[in-house]
């Protein structure tokens, strides 16, 4: 059973948030709070904006309305009266460095082995030297399993072997909290365990986490709160007991049934 | 027949050597026109996008010859007085710099975008996702298509002989007026332009496989 959270530390805090593509509306007005040590899974139907939501928090999408505060500061934009202008692309990269992500497609840099996929942030974002930084990818890479595997390039390992290589990458920089964007969608069946329990033990470190997954098992097992997405909102939330066990929205009854169905 | 081979070799050397210089020249300078070109393209502000965009295909659509003639005698009408050489030089430079804009253009742009989010993620500032993740991969797809321009640019060179620069083409010519020995001097010629853009093919083949990994 997952530990409760020290409430009074809101880490993650979504106002209003509201993220257009032209005329379409990705999120509507999304309100959502996430406290330290807290891992929140959001789920809900494709294309009802969970990805988005995730992306905005580390700016890697504008937003057009609306806030979005990582440990009490604005993401992305200048904080005032007026017209909200960007921050400076340094400023950013620095908010960014504080918030890991892992994405669906891994993303490794295929130019690099395993360990220099980590050190990179390391020697160039947290200005490690090169031994401090060698040390400490080492010890993530060996952490999710893959002591062997330093000098391997990405296209020489598994699915899971590279979102676990991300995984290290991520965590390395030492974030203020992990996103995680469908970080198993994309492996074959049995390659999912190994990644979901490095994420489940990750968790349990007491790293604050927000996962968008369609693992249920992961979400019953792992986290302290649900928050279900539908159409750019979010539809109801709750501990995964309160939501698996008695949803009170028909969308999310409804969601529900067909993934029981889906199998 | 030896003789006329041996009498003609200085002049040969020498238009050679213009030859080699005139498309190093243009190498040079066009592949610089060609970064800030591609830059401008990828991640300039709008109105320089357009001028870039305008310069790229405008230049891509216009017969070198006619950029060089223009150059040449349309400048002095100008008030600016230029060398033939300078005017070759110009035109195959922008010439080839709008043909470079392109290829890294199409290079960037064909790097997978989650590359560009990844190097983001972790913190990187523009101009270092630039150096560590996107030019080491751009640099592959890069490559060939740039020795596929510098062997154009050798071949382009010899347009300069239209000017009056006695490149290895007009010296050719020279010979051959000279000699009558048509055929084989044309021969040596084709042989000698063939031997450059061999070496070049060589040695981009060999770059691509240095920057080739696993």
């Amino acid at each position: 059973m997952p530990e409760a959270v020290n409430p009074r530390n809101r880490l993650v805090v979504l106002q209003g948030l509201t993220k257009r593509f032209g005329t379409t509306e990705i999120l509507r007005g999304v309100d959502l709070q996430v406290d330290q040590g807290e891992v929140v899974v959001i789920i809900g139907p494709s294309g009802s904006g969970k990805t988005t939501l995730l992306r905005c928090i580390n700016f890697l999408e504008d937003y057009q309305g609306g806030r979005v505060l990582v440990d009490g500061e604005l993401v992305g934009y200048r904080d005032g009266n007026g017209r909200p202008a960007k921050l400076p692309d340094r400023v950013i990269a620095r908010m960014r460095a504080d918030v890991g992500m892992v994405f669906q497609s891994f993303n490794l840099f295929p130019h690099m082995t395993a360990l220099d996929n980590v050190m990179l942030g390391l020697r160039e974002v947290r200005r490690m030297s090169a031994l401090e930084a060698r040390q400490n990818a080492t010890a993530w890479l060996e952490r999710v399993g893959l002591k062997d595997k330093l000098s391997a390039f990405p296209a020489q390992l598994s699915g899971g072997q590279q979102q676990r290589v991300a995984i290290a990458r991520a965590v390395a920089m030492e974030p203020k909290v992990m996103l995680f964007d469908e970080a198993t969608s994309a492996l074959d069946p049995e390659l999912v365990g190994e990644v979901l329990s490095v994420m489940a033990d990750l968790a349990r470190s007491g790293m604050t986490m927000l996962v968008v997954t369609h693992e249920m098992r992961f979400a019953r097992e792992v986290a302290h709160r649900v928050v279900f997405m539908d159409q750019g909102a979010i539809v109801e939330q709750g501990t995964p007991q309160q939501l698996f066990g008695s949803p009170q929205s028909d969308r999310l009854k409804s969601f529900l049934s067909h993934l029981a169905r889906g199998g | 027949m030896m003789e006329l081979v041996l009498a003609s070799f200085p002049l040969i050397a020498r238009g050679l050597l213009v030859t080699i210089l005139v498309s190093v020249a243009v190498l040079l300078l066009g592949t610089l026109f060609g970064i800030g070109g591609g830059l401008a393209l990828l991640y300039g502000a709008r109105p320089l996008r357009w001028l870039v965009r305008i310069y790229v295909d405008a230049l891509r659509g216009i017969p070198q010859l006619v950029l060089i003639f223009a150059i040449f005698y349309g400048f002095p009408a100008l008030g600016l007085q230029v060398s033939a050489i300078f005017a070759g030089v110009l035109a195959l430079a922008l010439f080839c710099g709008a043909h470079v804009s392109e290829i890294i253009r199409g290079g960037v742009e064909s790097i997978a975008r989650g590359q560009v989010d990844a190097g983001k993620a972790i913190g990187l500032s523009f101009v270092q996702r630039l150096r560590h993740v996107i030019v080491p991969q751009a640099l592959r797809r890069i490559l060939p298509a740039w020795v596929n321009t510098a062997v154009e640019i050798v071949k382009s060179s010899s347009l300069v002989s239209l000017v009056s620069v006695v490149d290895l083409t007009m010296a050719i010519q020279q010979v051959v007026g000279r000699t009558r020995e048509a055929l084989l001097f044309y021969a040596v010629a084709a042989t000698l332009y063939f031997a450059i853009n061999f070496t070049l093919s060589i040695m981009g083949r060999r770059l691509e496989n240095r920057f080739a990994h696993a």
